[in-house]
């Protein structure tokens, strides 16, 4: 029965959240000369729990409230010292929203960790006002779950 | 006061019947859909496109709006829409210029969407279907890339070896045969060996795959935990214990998998960086002008 119960709580926290597609209609452009539209380099490093809106587990809710927490208290003071894009609470948001809370916590240990050194390989991207590095959740993912 | 008021009408009249004879004719609609194609504006180049078949849809011209439109697809990064117009359009003319140019931009589709053998097979198709087009040559390199980029180095190789040596791209493509020969000499590192030492000390796995700044933040925030874990549960602080434990179970599990991650980017950067590098030395295109034209470029860094 306990057996039961862990392989139940193991399911629960590893259930990904369902993803939404984006919808890929409306105005685009991949030309600096036709300013009202998103551009190809911004469409390409928006990231995409940005632009989707997927359903959450109940697993991952807590996890989420948590880290919404965080973004609305916290986050406005400190937030400015995250050098990635997207930050690392965002980040976190993302894979938990994406493989579910267990992997989502491991991705987002991977993160915290890998900040330095990934410096030196990601691209740099203009987001409000400021050079980041651009570190999505699927560049730290291709490798075992394909989009 | 009356003349004058009647010659004002009259004039009137003149000028609208003059605009309703000035509908614009097929071909400027198309030149002005160039235009906007030529300047990179593709979102509305279709909708001019769109214009020339909405009123022209008899005339000539209409087959390489078509055309025109799935290339702005192409062109806009619209890969899905692009190769939905590539398909109807090669199936509905294949035995026209436009069929065959949509089916060898289908395959170009295909491999911009990194779906290398789907893109190989329609490579494949195309010289088997029209065996005395102007593009063989360039469909062969094309399903060399495709082998390439799948890490199939010796299809690739082969495929590359049989342009034949007459044609314009047989120079560019022993070049590119001799490169893939060299693609097993790539360095890259094992991710199991990178996990598996990490398991055993953390950051252990990240100095071997050249990643310092990782070695060392793995290290000390594992081990600060870990030495926390030991002290409380040896103070009898079990509460507290347990909590550290839980957290330290996340960084153990984050560098372990942050090991193995930077193993992947590692190859994947290497691997990248030697295509693009092949890629830059032989590159070779399919061009299309906004006009429909076509024509196979290559250049050749030495």
């Amino acid at each position: 029965m306990p057996i039961m119960f862990f392989f139940l709580v193991f399911l629960f926290l590893t259930a990904p959240a369902k993803a939404v597609p984006a919808d890929p209609w409306g105005p685009w452009s991949v030309s600096e000369d036709a300013p009202a539209m998103a551009t190809k380099a911004d469409r390409k490093t928006a990231s995409p729990a940005l632009l989707e809106r997927p359903d959450r587990t109940i697993a991952a809710t807590p996890f989420l409230w948590m880290l919404t927490f965080y973004q609305k208290t916290v986050g406005p003071v400190v937030s400015g010292r995250c050098p990635m894009y997207p930050t690392c609470s965002q980040y976190s948001v993302e894979s938990i929203r994406k493989h579910g809370p267990l992997v989502g916590i491991v991705m987002t240990a991977d993160r915290m960790m890998h900040e330095l050194d990934e410096q030196n390989h990601a691209p740099l991207i203009k987001v409000g006002g400021r050079y980041r590095y651009s570190d999505p959740v699927r560049n730290n993912d291709f490798w075992w779950h394909s989009e | 006061m009356r003349y004058p008021f009647a010659l004002l009408l009259f004039l009137m009249l003149l000028c609208g019947h003059a605009v309703i004879a000035g509908e614009m004719p097929a071909e400027n609609m198309m030149s002005f859909a160039d235009s906007l194609f030529e300047r990179g504006d593709y979102y509305r180049a279709i909708t001019e496109y769109e214009r020339v078949l909405f009123f022209y849809p008899d005339h000539p011209i209409a087959k390489t709006a078509r055309f025109q439109i799935a290339h702005c697809y192409f062109k806009g990064d619209r890969l899905d829409q692009a190769i939905d117009r590539l398909r109807a359009l090669s199936k509905e003319l294949p035995n026209e210029e436009v069929g065959r140019k949509a089916y060898f931009m289908l395959g170009e589709a295909h491999y911009q969407k990194r779906e290398y053998s789907r893109a190989a097979d329609i490579f494949a198709t195309y010289i088997e279907t029209y065996p005395g087009d102007e593009r063989i040559d360039a469909a062969r390199i094309k399903i060399g890339w495709s082998y390439l980029r799948q890490g199939q180095w010796r299809q690739a190789a082969d495929e590359f070896q049989r342009l034949p040596p007459d044609s314009p791209l047989h120079a560019q493509a022993e070049g590119l045969a001799e490169g893939a020969e060299s693609y097993p000499g790539i360095q890259t590192k094992s991710p199991s060996l990178a996990g598996g030492l990490s398991a055993v000390i953390p950051g252990a796995g990240q100095l071997y795959i050249n990643r310092p700044g990782d070695a060392l933040v793995s290290f000390l925030l594992n081990g600060a935990f870990i030495w926390a874990t030991v002290e409380a549960f040896q103070n009898d602080n079990n509460v507290t214990g347990g909590i550290l434990l839980f957290f330290e179970s996340g960084w153990y599990l984050g560098n372990i998998y942050n090991a193995v991650s930077g193993a992947h980017k590692y190859n994947r950067r290497t691997e990248k960086q030697f295509l693009d590098g092949l890629q830059d030395k032989y590159h070779v295109s399919y061009l299309y002008d906004g006009h429909g034209g076509s024509m196979v470029a290559f250049t050749m860094r030495f």
